[in-house]
């Protein structure tokens, strides 16, 4: 009814002190938006990375993922990646564990500098054996992947994704060129089809990769180490046999915290769920900024109370209930944590866009709905002691009230 | 004659007590006070006299210590704040020493005022607050804001905004207080005619120029209340 506008009005008069107010709510509000977008453009980016895995894949890491109860474990000692490594025996090993066991991908991956004749790039060097690329169901564009000799062999060959081919070689014309990986020469060999998978993570995307036999990266970096070990399961009823039988035969060798055998749900999971912590985390610490903004709007109303004493007074008198003067109030304080809530949401999507040009980010309905509900709740939670004042004034007070 | 009508408004040995501190302090000692349909009334008296407590009870602003008050026959003296917020808004129109207009909002809406709390939809409004206006000759200022009005022209607005729900009775405080002579006359003026169209008008003054408007005079003193004029049987002040 006509109490908005009345609230609406007032706040307009005071177009400044308005502003003042809500900025705290306005902060508050955009980082929650900004915090919930980056997790959850994190973990959709995330769920992409897996599903670009292919179906039934048990994944061998030389780290402490998950502890017994099935929730992440904090990594001590190594790294997830590039501290312990398995050795080639491990993964020979695993080859001939179980009858469900169909292909065994031991996998070595860095970070490295990659340059062509006239540009370079930092990128995500993946070694791998032939068979690469019948698990991660790769399709070429162009040219061929490498194959079992030239694994065997050392070959110095490289496969590119289509982001990393376009922009090592801006000309398109790339086969039978050289790329220097640590300044040693490989000829490219092809280019694999556009895979997907979000937006440019520190260059893990998966169409700006670099792609070479495991052999002769093992031999580039000087460590026989295997950094993970990718195992596909004949059928998904064979899963969890293979990840048992996984585990028995690396538990003769290794302590039973220095390993993870997971399949991909669980993995993507508990990467999920480290990812919702931390946003939730944030966006919680972020919040602490609305009850500041809220004790603003709280004594931005005391002080509008306390003005319009007399106006108050006049209304009371002219027939305004109590009930009708504590809802003016209240309305007031709502629209205004309201108006800041839907600036913060404002900025904070613009910043979530902003950052989405290096870092995934996606903003979803429930985060802007939350954000408005709770700054609604601030505006009632805080509001509702002025507009009590207001409501119990007298309005023979109000009205001698100088 | 009078005494067979009901009264519009009637205080029965009302009393205004105030605390301050360990002392109890009356503001209004008992009062019988009549208000009858069509009355022109003047309470007169100097300041702290308890002419204002006065006018706040007859305004129902305040409920009395002790003794009740009538309106139309109905008690009104112990009624919650809501019920007389209601009863206010339709049964009595304020005009104030300080015209009271809201700042920055166009004369009409002062007027509608109190429309909006008897829940009147904003056409119809709009339309009683420019009959209204009409009233006190200001029709063709309805889009002025007060600060655009000269204190003869805010006080008209005023009592235009007392008329627009058609209260029974109209109190007003002191309203020439804030104004020159001529302004005075004029807002006199239209309570006289007002009156003679039939509309009950209590006002409350400490100068004798307004207080000759009015046919019937009060004078209060020490919080005592009198009947100025001649004699009348309806004020039975135990203390006079």
């Amino acid at each position: 009814m006509n109490l908005w506008l009345t609230a609406l009005q007032s706040l307009a008069r005071n177009k400044t002190r308005t502003l003042l107010t809500i900025l705290g709510i306005v902060i508050g509000v955009g980082s929650v938006i900004m915090l919930m977008s980056i997790g959850d453009g994190l973990k959709k980016y995330v769920s992409g990375q897996f599903e670009a895995l292919g179906s039934n894949i048990v994944i061998v890491l030389p780290v402490n993922l998950v502890d017994e109860q099935g929730r992440p474990a904090t990594f001590r000692g190594s790294p997830p990646v590039g501290g312990k490594t398995f050795s080639e025996k491990d993964v020979r090993d695993i080859k001939k564990l179980h009858p469900g066991i169909a292909k065994v991908n031991p996998q070595v991956q860095k970070l490295m500098r990659v340059k062509s004749v006239s540009k370079q790039k930092q990128l995500n060097v993946v070694g791998s054996i032939d068979e690469y690329k019948e698990v991660r169901s790769i399709t070429m564009a162009s040219g061929r992947f490498y194959n079992d000799s030239e694994v065997n062999r050392f070959k110095k060959v490289a496969v590119l994704g289509p982001t990393a081919a376009r922009d090592l070689f801006p000309n398109g014309n790339y086969l039978g060129k050289s790329v220097y990986i640590s300044s040693v020469a490989f000829e490219v060999i092809g280019v694999t089809d556009p895979r997907g998978g979000g937006g440019g993570l520190g260059g893990n995307d998966l169409d700006d990769q670099i792609y070479v036999p495991i052999t002769s990266l093992q031999k580039l970096v000087d460590s026989p180490g295997v950094d993970f070990i990718v195992v596909k399961a004949a059928g998904s009823d064979q899963i969890d046999g293979v990840i048992s039988a996984i585990k028995t035969h690396l538990l003769k060798s290794r302590k039973a915290d220095t390993f993870s055998v997971v399949d991909q749900r669980q993995l993507l999971g508990t990467v999920q769920s480290v990812i919702g912590t931390l946003t939730i985390g944030l966006s919680g610490i972020a919040a602490i900024s609305l009850v500041v903004g809220g004790i603003g709007v709280m004594n931005m109303m005391l002080v509008t109370v306390t003005e319009r004493t007399r106006e108050i007074g006049l209304r009371k008198a002219l027939g305004a209930t109590p009930r009708i003067i504590l809802l003016q109030f209240l309305i007031e304080s709502v629209l205004l944590s309201l108006t800041g809530g839907l600036i913060g949401v404002l900025i904070g999507g613009g910043g979530s866009l902003i950052v989405n040009r290096f870092f995934p980010t996606r903003i979803s309905g429930l985060a802007i709905g939350l954000a408005l509900g709770v700054s609604t709740l601030v505006g009632i939670v805080f509001g509702i002691l002025p507009a009590r004042r207001a409501a119990k004034l007298s309005p023979i007070e109000a009205l001698r009230y100088e | 004659m009078r005494s067979n009508k009901q009264p519009l408004l009637e205080l029965k040995d009302v009393v205004k007590r105030y605390s301050l501190g360990e002392t109890q302090f009356l503001a209004v000692k008992p009062t019988n006070l009549a208000v009858f349909h069509g009355d022109y009334i003047s309470i007169k008296g100097p300041s702290g006299s308890g002419k204002s407590t006065l006018m706040h009870l007859m305004g129902l602003l305040d409920n009395p210590s002790s003794g009740k008050i009538y309106l139309e026959g109905k008690d009104v003296s112990s009624l919650s704040e809501t019920r007389l917020a209601k009863i206010r808004n339709r049964n009595i129109g304020f005009v104030f020493q300080q015209f009271n207009l809201l700042a920055r909002t166009a004369a009409w809406e002062n007027v509608a005022l109190p429309l909006v709390y008897a829940g009147v939809t904003t056409n119809e409004r709009k339309s009683l607050a420019r009959e209204s206006l009409k009233t006190v000759g200001l029709e063709d200022r309805i889009d002025h804001r007060p600060n655009q009005l000269s204190g003869g022209q805010q006080q008209r607005v005023a009592i235009a905004r007392a008329l627009v729900n058609d209260p029974s009775l109209i109190l007003a405080d002191e309203p020439t207080g804030n104004l020159d002579i001529h302004s005075g006359e004029v807002v006199m003026k239209i309570f006289d005619r007002l009156n003679r169209q039939g509309k009950t008008i209590v006002i409350v003054t400490h100068e004798e120029e307004v207080a000759k408007h009015a046919k019937r005079k009060i004078s209060i003193v020490d919080g005592v209340v009198k009947e100025g004029n001649k004699a009348s049987l309806l004020l039975r002040n135990k203390w006079t």
